[in-house]
């Protein structure tokens, strides 16, 4: 089954406005997401200044396991990759890979949240405990929204898709799915460097 | 290939560098040791953002960068010319200030507690999904005939399902408020009156009457609006004395400390037996304790949990009455050795033959700081 | 199986394109127009800044009066407010506000990139700002909110519910400023009409791209501190306030309101609209001065250096001159510990002066472009310069205070009011009257400007003043009572709040009486001899659409051209109108096929 030709053209000046429109959504995006990476930086700049100061670090009774965060940087890295495979897909007019790659994203992030909560749940200290777990808690809000975020990017590219508003003419909004996504492996792997790489 | 703006932000880039550089003063150049890392990074983080910034300004053709587009010689004079087609403006949407309506129930959830919380995220879970269906209306692909088949076929389904739950889940949460505040003869009177006139409503609908769409509306209207105002009503004016017969049964009250904060702000307790169950799930190391006062800092005892460590230790209280404590009076439980700690308490009104006889002790034990229960720790 | 759709007739109505509605007739609620969130943000300021007065009276009263009687033990509670809500909840957003309905118009654009984000942005701020006012009001701060040298100590019992509201309005407050300021960024470098290069985007534009830029990096990691205190007060913590280094850190860094960018940030987008203003005033872009003399020998040998050989263009050095000034704010955070020590803030570390130096750039341009051109004399300008002179008592008391070795740090207190709070106020309400026409519809009242100009030169003044004179005395930043000088002082500064109070006061009321009138929905033509700038070819106010009609933009200064060409003659510029239209007419066919 398929189906023709949109049902009327939009007026030259319509086509013009929403094409720098998708383009003005890629710029944001972008920005957005340079500022979401600086927050995880600032985090960082922060767990330094404490490890800095504080010792032992991390404080007695935190376990020193990275089992599940080096899973979860490998997950980042499929994720990152997948992106970039969506992107691929649309351009190419591929919608069966497209809504292939937009899925393994999706089963990605949801396996990532799961990581994550299971690991905020291991955490045998809570947010107050010490500035560890202050830093440690505020890592994992910041890793938990943005792949929210990054969650509800594909699937919101999913429905345009299906709706044929993301085409090889229009791949714009494709992009700005990818750059949540890889914004928020980034800052998972922001996280990793910084909890378990920088704890050693 | 870098735009002139591009550029520029390239040499905002190496000015920052050099300022971390010599911030950072990692080859020790500059005597006094370096700065601290938490400046240090949040420098390297402008660096990139700068650089960052270089490439974005760079992009074609998303962004047009030429600093200056050459204006042919033989170009006219530059004139008005009249605006090519007026773009059509984002349509109004309420949907930011929903979500901005979310945001801020975020906040007051910081102040007072979960509740808030969940609705917070219900109103934003609601924009998010208003915002973006609108967002994929306005797309021209879409016309009126395909939203109708979208509405038909995943929104219709749903709401009056939806809506017949949650008109039920009101009626039926406003007339159990008003049971539970008449007492036995008058709740039988307004069942027989609620019975008679859903009785002849019947009967007039079966009649086959043409009885006009508006006047049944507004009679379905006054009734909903009496049954719910009812019910609020009875909830202020609160429960009546339940009548127990034989013995009342014991009330399980659990707490749990974890993370330096009870697991709960208010305890709901009833008048009689009841079986405090305290569990520590801090490490070990850290104490705490309940104990209920009238005051939320110092103020009268009136119960108290001994102290006991974490990792886990769970601690049981089995009182023969809870001391001291009017239904109606508010009072606090806390933590001895955190004072953050804190919650409220609230007291329902106790079956009769467990008032006196609470009554009658609650003069004896009042007075004793550290109450002489019954604990076993399991 | 195949379905096909025949394409319908035009103007068919079931199955035409679903069009968005128009915006005429928006409640203020729903509403996308950027010109109606820039007046919900600015209005709301202003309405803020008579309170947030009134709170600096009140604590004015406090210092002259003999001790308590005023604020009694509200000490904590009105000092948080007003030191740390007339940055957050004044000077910031009325920036903001005005970014949002100006800078579309600037760059020719009929709105901004996302109208519903900017939406979201002004209605997270206001919600941020009345938890953060009813945080204040429930309960008393834990200390004196952000402006405090040192953390504030974490409470015994744990923060009550007023200190939850007040952080959770950080971080609202920090996530608004976010969403505007990439908005705005994105606008900037996306929607500019045909012809308006980076180059030729007016100065106020630029000065929000710079500070735009900066927010986006600054922002950030006030959001990541105020989360990390959060995390830690609220649930009983006192972790982030230890004596420890990495709490100062995070704390001078991530919170302090006088050793974060936001400080001098937020006079970068101030400077450009002084920039715009003066040009306004001569009606041509701004001048730099001639480069300096070269012996001609030398100079045949040197490359085409702009500015030491041939002359630079004074737009350009602006603009770099506002780049400057944005990067060196975000320097704050090479500051260290000792340079929260210092007496005299924010003037205390080497970036800082370089910021003051990038402003005296700017200072420069605009008094050679005013000594070069003829000057209409309009009272943004009188704005304007009483920003420069207050700008410049800042830097005379910081040079007298520096050779003078001064102790008291109520001192840095009177720089702060001076520099970070009295110079955008000036500029802002200078602003608000320059483009009161685009803003409000109708120009405000001269007489009620001139009152208002002299009561906030003279009462920025008089507040400055009075504080370093508390400072020279001796008195700590937050004292309760003072004695001698230091009374003579703060009874110098209390009229300077006082007098600021009447000041906003009365742009307040002409802000008023103004929209109230404007309620009639007549609009009058544009008038091209307002300025240079495209937002001056707007009809008063703007439609929905913003334009009806656009000069050609080839220079940063399109209106002067126009005007330029005009003047050439008659049959000139109808010769050049009918080759536009048809110019215009055929692209349009081009773009239609």
């Amino acid at each position: 089954m398929t189906v023709a030709a949109p049902l009327a053209l939009p007026p030259a000046a319509q086509v013009l406005e929403r094409t720098r429109s998708r383009n003005a959504a890629v710029v944001a995006t972008a920005l957005y997401g340079l500022a979401a990476l600086a927050l995880t930086a600032a985090l960082i700049g922060a767990y330094t200044a404490f490890r800095s100061g504080v010792s032992p670090w991390p404080p007695a009774g935190v376990k020193k396991e990275n089992y599940f965060g080096t899973l979860l940087l490998a997950a980042s890295g499929m994720l990152m990759l997948t992106a970039e495979w969506m992107v691929w897909a649309v351009i190419h007019d591929i919608r069966r890979q497209t809504a292939q790659a937009s899925g393994l994203a999706a089963f990605l992030l949801l396996a990532m949240l799961n990581g994550v909560l299971f690991t905020i749940d291991e955490a045998d200290f809570g947010a107050a405990t010490h500035a560890y777990g202050a830093i440690f808690y505020a890592f994992m809000v910041v890793a938990v929204l943005t792949q929210l975020a990054a969650l509800a990017a594909v699937v919101v590219g999913l429905a345009r898709t299906a709706g044929r508003q993301i085409s090889p003419t229009e791949p714009q909004l494709a992009r700005v799915v990818a750059i949540v996504l890889q914004v928020a492996a980034l800052t998972w792997v922001m996280v990793w460097g910084a909890l378990y790489a920088g704890s050693r | 290939m870098l735009s002139a703006v591009a550029k520029a932000y390239v040499v905002i880039a190496v000015v920052v560098s050099a300022f971390t550089l010599a911030y950072l003063n990692p080859l020790n150049l500059v005597s006094g040791g370096g700065g601290d890392h938490f400046g240090g990074t949040l420098l390297v983080t402008t660096v990139i953002g700068a650089l960052a910034f270089a490439v974005v300004t760079s992009l074609r053709p998303v962004v047009d960068t030429d600093l200056e587009p050459p204006t042919p010689a033989d170009a006219p004079p530059p004139s008005l010319r009249p605006v090519d087609s007026p773009y059509p403006a984002t349509g109004a949407s309420a949907f930011p200030l929903l979500a901005a309506v979310g945001l801020t129930l975020v906040g007051v959830a910081a102040a007072t507690g979960a509740p808030a919380f969940y609705l917070a995220v219900a109103v934003l879970l609601l924009a998010g999904a208003g915002w973006l269906s609108q967002a994929f209306s306005e797309h021209p692909l879409v016309t009126a005939r395909l939203s109708d088949r979208v509405s038909r076929r995943t929104i219709s389904p749903f709401t009056y399902p939806v809506l017949a739950v949650l008109l039920g889940a009101v009626v039926a949460l406003s007339i159990s408020r008003v049971y539970l505040t008449l007492t036995e003869t008058a709740a039988i009177v307004v069942s027989a009156m609620v019975a008679t006139i859903l009785f002849l409503g019947c009967l007039v609908l079966a009649s086959g009457r043409n009885v006009s769409h508006r006047l049944t509306a507004g009679l379905a209207g006054m009734a909903l609006v009496s049954v719910v105002g009812a019910g609020a009503a009875s909830a202020a004016r609160g429960e009546r004395t339940i009548e127990y017969h034989g013995e009342a049964a014991i009330t399980e009250q659990d707490v749990r400390a974890e993370g330096i904060q009870f697991d709960k702000t208010e305890l709901v307790l009833t008048e009689g037996k009841i079986r405090f169950t305290f569990e520590n799930e801090d490490p070990k190391g850290t104490y705490h304790n309940i104990g209920i006062y009238s005051e939320k800092e110092g103020g009268e005892p009136f119960v108290a949990i001994l102290p006991i460590d974490g990792g886990g230790a769970k601690s049981t209280l089995i009182d023969t009455g809870v001391v001291g404590l009017e239904a109606g009076t508010s009072y606090w439980f806390r933590c001895d050795f955190h004072p953050g700690m804190v919650g409220t308490v609230q007291v329902h009104q106790a079956p009769p033959e467990e008032e006196h006889g609470s009554g009658s002790e609650s003069s004896e034990k009042k007075s004793e700081k550290k109450p002489e229960k019954k604990v076993e720790k399991h | 199986m195949t379905m096909t759709e025949a394409r319908p007739a035009e103007g068919a109505t079931s199955s035409s394109p679903a069009t968005p509605p128009s915006p005429v007739g928006q409640a203020v609620v729903d509403s996308a127009d950027h010109k109606v969130l820039g007046l919900v943000l600015i209005g709301a300021s202003l309405l803020l800044f008579l309170v947030l007065r009134a709170v600096g009276s009140a604590l004015g009263a406090e210092m002259i009066s003999a001790g308590g009687q005023v604020v009694g033990d509200n000490s904590r509670r009105f000092y948080s407010l007003y030191e740390t809500g007339i940055i957050l909840l004044w000077v910031a957003p009325v920036w903001m506000g005005l970014a949002t309905h100006l800078l579309p118009l600037q760059i020719g654009s009929s709105r901004l990139a996302f109208p519903r984000v900017q939406a979201l942005a002004v209605w997270t701020h206001l919600a941020g700002a009345a938890l953060f006012l009813a945080g204040h009001v429930i309960d008393p701060p834990p200390g004196i909110g952000l402006t405090g040298r040192e953390p504030f100590q974490a409470p015994l019992g744990g923060i009550n519910d007023g200190t939850n509201l007040i952080l959770a309005a950080f971080l609202l407050l920090g996530l608004a400023t976010l969403l505007a300021a990439g908005n705005l960024l994105t606008t900037a470098l996306t929607l500019r009409t045909e012809g308006m290069s980076l180059g030729r985007m007016p100065l106020f534009t630029w000065g929000v791209v710079a500070g735009a830029a900066g927010s986006l990096l600054a922002t950030p990691v006030f959001l990541a501190s105020s989360l990390l205190l959060y995390l830690d007060l609220h649930f009983g913590g006192s972790n982030l306030f230890a004596d420890s280094r990495g709490a100062d850190l995070v704390w001078q860094k991530g919170l302090w309101l006088y050793g974060r960018p936001e400080a001098l940030l937020l006079l970068v987008p101030a400077l450009g609209a002084a920039c715009d203003i003066v040009a306004t005033a001569v009606r041509r872009p701004l001048s730099a001065p001639p480069p300096p003399p070269v012996p001609h020998g030398l100079k045949a040998k040197l490359p085409p250096l702009p500015g030491l050989v041939t002359p630079l263009a004074g737009h350009v050095l602006a603009v770099g001159a506002l780049f400057a000034a944005a990067t060196f704010s975000l320097l704050a955070w090479v500051q260290d510990r000792q340079t929260i020590d210092a007496v005299i803030l924010p003037t205390a570390t080497i970036p800082t002066a370089l910021f003051a130096a990038a402003a005296g750039v700017l200072v420069l341009l605009w008094l050679t472009t005013l000594r070069e051109g003829s000057v209409r004399p309009t009272l943004a300008l009188g704005f304007t310069a009483a920003a420069i002179l207050v700008a410049a008592a800042a830097g005379l008391n910081a040079l007298v205070a520096g050779l003078a070795g001064v102790e008291g740090s109520e001192l840095g207190q009177g720089m702060i009011e001076l520099v970070t709070v009295g110079v955008p106020t000036l500029l802002a309400f200078g602003a608000l009257h320059h483009w009161a026409k685009k803003l409000f519809g109708a120009p405000l009242s001269g007489p009620a400007g001139a009152l208002a100009l002299l009561s906030s030169l003279g009462g920025t003044l008089a507040i400055g003043i009075g504080q370093s004179i508390a400072g020279y005395a001796g008195v700590e930043a937050h004292a309760r009572e003072a004695h001698g000088d230091a009374r003579v002082g703060f009874a110098i500064a209390q009229v300077g709040h006082v007098l600021l109070l009447l000041a906003g006061i009365l742009i307040a009321l002409d802000v008023a009486r103004v929209m109230a009138a404007r309620r009639g929905g007549d609009t009058a033509p544009a008038d091209l001899t307002d300025g240079v700038t495209l937002e001056w070819a707007a009809p008063s106010p703007p439609p929905p659409e913003n334009f009806t009609e656009l000069p050609e933009v080839r220079s940063a200064a399109p209106l002067a051209d126009l005007a330029a060409a005009k003047a050439a003659g008659p049959a000139g510029a109808g010769r050049s109108a009918s080759k536009s239209a048809s110019k215009s007419a055929s692209k349009s066919a081009r773009k239609k096929g």
